[in-house]
């Protein structure tokens, strides 16, 4: 009997520690997303706010006192911000694509086939997974504007990221993790590697294809070192880095730059909100960039 | 003409049956990898030996090969105060910005791996910063971090603290970078953290709570030592990132890149101002090659840990 009552005595106490910890669980989340949002509801606020008026108090906010989307008219009027869309669309897109089908073969390749010298080159490519980008600027700089003369050409700023070690590394594994039997079974219908592979295994592994994929489209948009590299002419220029050159031409108006920069976002956060949960997901399976 | 192409496709098909099997598929395999060893021959095994050929060199813009100079850039990398200054700036930043990121990211992911209601807001939300174009991130935070009229020091008022001059003194530009990069990159990180925790076997928690164990008893019996391989994970792969920034540090300081009297400049910015602003291509590339050994030291001690990480799964 006793123990009984020691027994709810403890079970309530549990639900109330059990139900503070949530309520404080929710605080904490919630100011950190907050905190992180915060950025991006200024964003908005001052991009639509008229030159030179100070925002007024709202909570712990700062709101504009009226609307104004004439921002958005004036930036993209003064830079030729509908050029800078097209060449980062066209760049990131033309990347992701050849990145996909360079990834899939690599990563067939090494997954599936049997040839001399196979180890080597899978020890090679590998190997490059060890080698950042940044710190072979410049050689490439080199390769690319003095010998090729691809400086302010679209071939420049795709070409050489067509290829990453860890889209053919990830690709390998999940191909991998496909059983055996499904390659027996289609060479079996006479279906060849190629066609196995197009019509077969990439089916069978979409959600980390695809993840690859938008991952790929992000990483492009975001390219700027190189963009300040090999861009000299304005009509070269990708949204990012014709963002930052917009920021230093326009002055400090900031109700500019915020809707400059609203404008340059808005591409990705569209899609990332579209995509969000396989997203997340694939980043969780797959683990890093 | 179609003709032609259909005959000569035939005839293609014909010749390629009557190869053995092996020597097709090992043409195959050359074939599909021929893309992939062009472009990694041409931009990373080729410009790796080009630049560890430059470094040995004196040389100018016109003629880069001029005279054989041996370890002489690399004697003077050593006595330059201004590499130095960007090597020891790059380690505080990674030092400082990436432990109070993990910290931050592992306690929100503990906190999320709770059953709650809204994990996939909390997780979109934490995320945006993430995927947001770092460059128009960081022209948002030039807003916020602006003195009179920035809305950090608007808050930083309200409590009593003014006038911080984040971008333009000294003791505060390597503090602004860290603070956006802590606030970049904290739900990449919750993300990774939490796909660890789910991993760890529920059952654990059940057993533990039966015993009546507290929640910090958990963490730290539990949670910290089954997490180990994640966490090491994360920290390597986030130093690496650390020590190659160079957008954040270029556009928060866009005219003087490197920040007030250097206060920021970090590897990577010395590195691209050195070889495209002071045009010292040969002494830069041995600049390149002493950081590509440090980043090569730091990425062998991650390929080790992810290796085991996928042994175990």
């Amino acid at each position: 009997m006793n123990s009984t009552v020691t027994f709810e005595r403890k079970l309530g106490w549990w639900r109330l520690r059990f139900g503070a910890g949530r309520a404080i669980t929710y605080l904490v989340l919630s100011v950190v997303a907050l905190l992180i949002l915060l950025p991006f509801f200024w964003m908005v606020t001052t991009a639509l706010r008229a030159p030179d008026e100070e925002l007024i108090r709202f909570g712990p906010l700062l709101i504009p006192r009226h609307v104004h989307f004439e921002n958005f008219v004036q930036a993209w009027e003064t830079a030729p911000f509908g050029r800078y869309f097209f060449n980062s669309f066209f760049i990131a897109i033309v990347t992701t694509l050849a990145f996909l089908a360079t990834s899939a073969m690599g990563g067939y390749a090494f997954a599936r086939l049997r040839f001399p010298g196979q180890h080597i080159l899978w020890l090679a490519t590998l190997g490059t997974l060890m080698i950042p980008a940044e710190v072979l600027l410049i050689p490439n700089f080199i390769t690319l504007a003095k010998w090729l003369h691809w400086s302010d050409t679209y071939y420049a700023l795709i070409i050489p990221w067509t290829v990453s070690a860890f889209g053919i590394f990830l690709m390998r594994q999940v191909f991998l993790q496909q059983p055996k039997e499904l390659w027996e079974a289609a060479r079996l219908d006479g279906c060849g590697h190629l066609r196995f592979l197009w019509q077969i295994l990439l089916p069978q592994v979409r959600p980390t294809f695809l993840t690859l994929g938008v991952l790929k489209f992000f990483w492009t948009w975001d390219m700027f070192l190189w963009v300040v590299l090999f861009t000299n002419a304005d009509d070269m220029r990708t949204v990012t880095f014709g963002l930052y050159r917009f920021t230093s031409e326009v002055g400090t108006s900031y109700e500019l730059w915020m809707a400059a920069s609203l404008m340059s976002i808005a591409p990705i956060v569209l899609l990332f909100l579209l995509v969000r949960r396989q997203l997340i997901e694939g980043i969780s399976r797959v683990g890093l960039r | 003409m179609g003709n032609i192409v259909f005959l000569a496709l035939r005839l293609l098909r014909l010749v390629w049956a009557r190869i053995p099997e092996k020597i097709r598929e090992a043409l195959l395999g050359y074939g599909l990898l021929f893309p992939v060893l062009l472009i990694l021959g041409a931009f990373v095994f080729w410009p790796l030996l080009e630049d560890l050929a430059l470094s040995l060199f004196h040389g100018n813009l016109g003629n880069l090969f001029k005279e054989f100079a041996g370890v002489a850039n690399y004697k003077d990398l050593l006595d330059d105060p201004v590499f130095r200054k960007a090597i020891t700036n790059t380690a505080i930043y990674a030092a400082v910005s990436v432990p109070i990121t993990m910290m931050l990211a592992l306690s929100l992911a503990v906190l999320l791996n709770s059953k709650i209601r809204l994990q996939g807001f909390f997780q979109t939300s934490f995320f945006l910063s993430y995927i947001t174009p770092t460059i128009a991130a960081v022209v948002v935070w030039r807003w916020i971090y602006e003195r009179d009229h920035g809305l950090l020091n608007y808050y930083l008022g309200l409590i009593g603290v003014h006038g911080i001059d984040w971008l333009n003194s000294p003791e505060f530009a390597l503090p602004a970078v860290i603070i956006f990069s802590i606030w970049k990159y904290v739900g990449y990180q919750v993300v990774l953290f939490l796909a660890g925790l789910q991993h760890i076997d529920k059952q654990l928690y059940e057993a533990s709570q039966v015993d009546g164990a507290s929640a910090w008893a958990r963490f730290r019996d539990i949670t910290w030592p089954l997490l180990a391989p994640t966490t090491f994970f994360v920290l390597l792969v986030s130093v690496i990132e650390a020590f190659k920034v160079f957008d954040v540090v270029y556009a928060l300081f866009p005219s003087r890149p490197g920040g007030p009297l250097r206060s920021a400049l970090t590897a990577i910015v010395y590195l691209f101002q050195t070889a495209f602003e002071g045009f010292r291509l040969n002494y830069a590339a041995a600049a390149a090659f002493v950081i590509f050994v440090i980043i090569f030291i730091l990425t062998i001690l991650q390929r080790r840990v992810f290796e085991r990480r996928i042994y175990y799964e």
